[in-house]
């Protein structure tokens, strides 16, 4: 019988080189396109700093040929490459945004840069569309319009060389690579791998201890010292712990009355996966517990794959999601922590204010009279709900202004530069895809959502090629990590889900959530790298031909 | 703006046709190649890694789920958002709005003489800060309207706000980031509206002048008191506290359009009863069925239609004996056109109201009058919202009794007009051929005739019968004024309403409280002083209503502003008396 089968069976890497290209080529043109409606909107953006964003191809085409050539990388690269689109989407909404003044700046310096860049449209406008007759009432003259207010002046983040040099943006996305390169290397060798395996539960003690200590007395407000979140990292040694130990006792957790595992394997297990969870409650970083309880979940229900159990779970969710759907639509609660209420109500009453003596929401219209030394006049009913419906819109300002910028973008954007993201609070991180939506509109959405989709599919697919246990879930754990964030945050855009916090896996701005995401994407590789070349020694195993005499 | 569009749209679908590529490689890559069954113990099968596999499966079907989900609650908010009041609302309050706003420029809104001077909208520069500026101020906030990146926008700047904000050229909308607005030429006279408000604020109470230019019924001012400075909304509370008692007490609201019976915001506000004016219809309808040599008399005791135990007298008592329709309307006599008003018939006075649109057998709610207006620039739906006046209304309905006729016929009762709608009355009296024109906003477009109302000659026996009023009847003190340069016709009138009292801070003031817990408000009663009439008398080339709320006889404080409008008008050019001196600017002169 004929073999069908090729011998590589991946996606060829000229293809990949080709993807490279034309990613390379649409930054570009998004760049152009950025600079060009900034200097038509009051503001120069950097050409310096794009050419550095553009510059950031050169190490990951040499990271790709590092994988190719040197490493002789096997594997499957389309995980690669959707990575390098999101990354690349990422640092031109980013640019974007960082460009606009009024974007980074400040109390006065926002409004300043808001009235400039008003006042240039307007005089464009008039210099290009007004005749020579309403010049001359106007300025006294037809060539007497006052010039462009400059705006060059006013303070963003990075502008000459020597910001590049400065800037953490620069060497942060050099560093996702050295993450990427460091984790491939570690997890291609077997020996390593399985060293891990056999220390799962002492990798998870020594994580959670020193991180458990950081986060007591060194965090402020769920951020380390100076806005960064160093325990991004954590998340892979927790799941490589998690991996680790389901795929020792699986078998075991397999064996169920009642649909229940025996109790001798279930407890220890469900200790090991509430480990990561209690640092990220005192952190109250409700969305990476969300990530960690739905992947673990998902583990699980993998490994176990007993039906009964898969029950237990979509009940265990809905049950925990129905509560706080109907506690949040009451106005009394207890137990909970004021945020998680808080999140709830605004994903299901967004532009409903709640009444200013809900004790959830109390202490924050309060704090918000304070801040705007308002004083309504209790006897006055009407005032006060003003006043509350005021202080709500401003909290849910950001929920609020990324969804009328999503309906604003329509098909195909406002273009980029052209759209009002700078209206959305922080949105270069946790509301990047409204930034997006807004400017590229469902067009670039969907761009992103199949990278998303290509991610889930090629890593499932490493997943299902691998032989073993744990390399099977820990493949299957670093995708559902990636992916089911990148879910988390877009649904939170979008009110698919209660917003959450946490950043869009590539795209969004910040640190150390982009090195990980590198780091998990180079374990990925390394296991899809792993797989390949054990099903080539299996494929080339020499055979017995029988001689015929 | 055109480039950068193009280019993001170029980088948003190279982007997807890429990652659509990708995703092909991934749907076809989905599955590693399979294996050669090295191992065939079922039991192995069973409980080795592989058999996750289905699993593993089945979690990219949820993944995969999760993220067309994603994508349905983001084509959401693109397509179907919109539909949803709350998100409507929450639009209002887009931070968006202010950039857009502050960034934009719209179109400006010249008047009938295309002067930048004369502008009611226009664009200001103060050191290179530009502002939108309303240079008329108060005098034509109920025209102009205002614009509000929070509270929105109200009167033109609503009504006409699609053409002030559809791009100037192609070339500016392909290359302007927020296109510049198309400018718009009104039929206001700037001059006119200035001196109008200034005429009626004079008497310190409520009241509304509308100037209509004929042959084309083209509004050259209207205007309403109170009012307020357009930019003044800015300041957030007094514009809360404007719109509460707006809703409150509109009868003392400045929101209130009072020629219109509109809110400047939109919506409609209220009537006023149009008073003896209303006998210049009673008359009309008379001449149009010749029935004109009718003589009723006018006695002490009054006039007590059948069936009904009240008696319809004259204002103060007067009593002018036995009167022919002439005489009737020079001296404004109630008892006389009362019976006239009967003698013509319930199905008669239906039939010439509905020719000028009026309603005639109204339900409890104000409906408003959708065909009013001639509209050819701007949305019809957001002018119809702001520029509708109410319908005007009469109750001639099998219900009214004989007592409900006779007193409609005399302007009071069920008689629920505009003052608007009483100046196209005047318009459509001082119109040669007796048609009824739609009154409009727009300059030099043709006259859209709504249907005929009276026969040209009925129209012009009326003429000379109002130019009688001005001339030797109860308008006469008024117009002496004009010392015989300019003629004109015109009818007084002097309605009774009740009207609720407020207070200062706009909350009616409680009279009593009876046993059974039920609140009396108090109430008082207003004389509205009116004036409608047209210059010059013999080819009248404007027409007009004035109406002071609580003036007194029309003669008295509506007839003088008339006057002065006539005066003020003629200076413009738009009053040339045929027997006058020929040229526009030396008839300016004639009546200094």
């Amino acid at each position: 019988m004929e073999k069908t089968k090729s011998r590589f069976n991946r996606t060829s890497p000229s293809l990949h080189l080709m993807a490279f290209v034309i990613i390379f080529g649409l930054s570009v043109v998004g760049y152009v396109a950025v600079i060009w409606s900034g200097n038509i909107r009051g503001y120069s953006p950097s050409k310096v700093v794009a050419a550095r964003d553009l510059a950031l191809f050169i190490p990951i085409l040499a990271v790709f040929f590092w994988l190719m050539r040197r490493q002789k990388y096997r594997g499957e690269i389309m995980l690669l490459t959707a990575a390098v689109f999101l990354f690349a989407v990422g640092s031109l909404m980013q640019y974007r945004l960082f460009s606009d003044p009024e974007y980074g700046a400040r109390g006065g310096d926002r409004a300043k840069a808001r009235d400039a860049k008003a006042q240039t449209i307007r005089l464009l406008n008039i210099r290009t569309a007004y005749d020579d007759e309403k010049k001359t009432y106007m300025f006294g003259g037809p060539d007497r319009v006052p010039e462009v207010p400059a705006t060059s002046d006013l303070p963003v983040y990075e502008y000459t060389i020597g910001d590049i040099l400065m800037s953490v943006n620069t060497y942060i996305p050099l560093a996702a690579l050295l993450a990427f390169v460091a984790a491939f290397q570690i997890f291609k060798n077997d020996s390593k791998l399985l060293w891990l395996q056999r220390h799962a539960l002492v990798i998870g003690l020594v994580t959670l201890l020193p991180f458990m200590a950081i986060v007591l007395f060194f965090s402020r407000e769920g951020k380390f010292l100076g806005q960064t979140t160093p325990w991004e990292g954590v998340k892979i040694l927790f799941l490589v712990s998690f991996a680790g130990l389901l795929a020792d006792t699986y078998r075991h957790l397999r064996r169920t009355r009642w649909g229940l595992p025996p109790a001798r394997y279930l407890l220890p297990f469900i200790v090991i996966a509430a480990m990561p969870i209690v640092p990220f409650f005192a952190l109250s970083d409700f969305g990476q517990m969300l990530v960690f309880l739905g992947v673990y979940l998902m583990l699980y229900i993998v490994a176990v794959r007993k039906s009964t159990q898969l029950v237990y779970a979509v009940l265990l969710v809905s049950i925990v999601f129905g509560t706080f759907y109907t506690a949040s639509s009451v106005a009394s609660g207890v137990g909970l922590p004021r945020r998680v209420y808080f999140r709830f109500y605004q994903w299901t009453h967004t532009w409903e204010p709640p009444p200013p003596e809900t004790w959830w929401w109390k202490p924050d219209y309060e704090r918000y009279l304070q801040a705007k030394q308002l004083s309504p006049d209790p006897s006055d009913e009407r005032q006060i709900s003003q006043r509350n419906a005021e202080a709500w819109f401003d909290k849910v300002l950001q929920q609020s202004q990324g969804l009328l910028g999503v309906h604003e973008g329509g098909v195909t954007g406002e273009g980029l530069g052209r759209g009002f993201p700078e209206t959305v609070p922080i949105s270069d991180s946790d509301f990047i895809y409204a930034a997006i939506g807004e400017e590229a509109g469902l067009l670039g959405g969907l761009a992103l959502l199949i990278a998303i989709g290509v991610f889930a599919f090629a890593g499932i697919a490493i997943s299902l090629g691998a032989d073993d246990m744990f390399t099977k879930l820990l493949a299957a754990g670093f995708t559902a990590f990636v992916c089911f964030q990148a879910i988390i945050n877009i649904g939170g855009v979008l009110r698919l889900l209660p917003m959450t916090g946490i950043t869009l896996p590539f795209v969004s701005h910040g640190g150390w959530s982009l090195i990980t995401s590198f780091a998990m994407l180079g374990i990925l590789l390394a296991l899809s790298h792993r797989n390949a070349v054990a099903r080539t020694i299996a494929e080339n195993q020499p055979q017995f031909v029988p001689v015929r005499s | 703006m055109l480039i950068p569009r193009i280019l993001t749209i170029i980088f948003g679908v190279a982007g997807l046709l890429t990652m659509m590529l990708i995703g092909w490689a991934a749907w076809r890559h989905r599955n590693p190649p399979a294996q050669e069954e090295t191992d065939s113990n079922q039991s192995l099968q069973n409980f080795g890694p592989a058999a996750t596999d289905r699993w593993l499966r089945g979690l990219r079907v949820l993944f995969i789920s999760l993220i067309i989900a994603v994508f349905g609650f983001h084509s959401y908010w693109v397509f179907w958002a919109d539909s949803g009041e709350e998100f409507r609302r929450a639009k209002l309050l887009d931070a968006r709005n202010r950039r857009l706003s502050e960034s934009g420029l719209k179109g400006w809104v010249l008047d009938r003489t295309g002067k930048f001077e004369n502008a009611l909208i226009r664009y200001r520069s103060d050191a290179g800060i530009i502002t939108r500026e309303y240079p008329l101020g108060e005098a034509a906030l109920h025209l102009t309207g205002y614009s509000d990146y929070v509270f929105g926008a109200g009167g033109m700047e609503r009504a006409f706000s699609d053409w002030l904000t559809d791009a100037v050229s192609t070339y500016n909308e392909l290359t302007s980031p927020i296109p510049v607005g198309k400018d718009l030429k009104v039929s206001i006279d700037s001059r006119l509206q200035r001196e109008a408000y200034n005429l009626i604020q004079a008497t310190g109470k409520p009241a509304a002048a509308v100037v209509l230019l004929l042959p084309g019924n083209e509004v050259l001012a209207m205007a309403s008191t109170p009012s307020f400075e357009p930019r003044s909304i800015r300041d957030e509370s007094a514009w809360l506290r404007m719109s509460e008692q707006a809703e409150n007490a509109p009868a003392v609201s400045p929101l209130v359009n009072r020629a219109l019976g509109t809110f400047v915001t939109g919506g409609a506000a209220f009537y006023y009863r149009p008073g003896s004016t209303f006998k210049a219809f009673v008359a009309a309808v008379a001449l149009d069925s010749q029935i004109t040599s009718e003589r009723f008399t006018c006695r002490a005791d009054g006039f007590t239609p059948r069936g009904s135990g009240r008696a319809i007298r004259d204002f103060g008592g007067a009593v002018h004996g036995t009167i022919g329709l002439e005489e009737a309307v020079r001296v404004s006599c109630n008892q006389y056109f009362a019976q006239l008003g009967l003698k013509l018939g319930r199905d008669r006075l239906e039939a010439y109201a509905r020719r000028l649109g009026f309603l005639t057998s109204p339900d409890g709610k104000i409906s408003r009058s959708e065909t009013f207006w001639h509209i050819l620039h701007g949305d019809q739906k957001e002018y119809n919202f702001i520029f509708a006046p109410p319908a005007a209304r009469m109750n001639l309905s099998s219900k009214a009794t004989d007592y409900d006729i006779a007193l409609q016929a005399i302007g009071q009762g069920f008689d629920d007009f505009t003052v608007m709608a009483m100046a196209v009355l005047a318009a459509t009296i001082a119109g040669a051929d007796g048609s009824y024109v739609l009154p409009t906003f727009e300059t030099g477009a043709e006259r859209k005739i709504a249907g005929p109302f009276i026969s040209a000659q009925a129209a012009a026996q009326l003429r000379e019968m109002m130019r009688a009023v001005v001339e030797r009847g109860t308008a006469s003190s008024a117009f002496a004024r004009l010392g015989g340069q300019i003629t004109a016709g015109g009818k007084t009138g002097t309605a009774d309403r009740v009207v609720p009292v407020y207070d200062r801070e706009g909350k009616r003031v409680v009279d009593h409280v009876d046993e059974n817990g039920q609140t009396y408000y108090k109430t008082q009663n207003s004389t509205d002083s009116w004036f409608i009439g047209f210059a010059p008398a013999d080819e009248p080339q404007i027409a007009f209503a004035v109406m002071v709320e609580d003036g007194g006889e029309g003669s008295r404080t509506a007839a003088p502003i008339a006057a002065r409008l006539i005066q003020k008008a003629a200076s413009l050019g738009y009053v040339i008396s045929r027997g006058g001196p020929g040229a526009r600017g030396q008839a300016a002169v004639g009546i200094r």
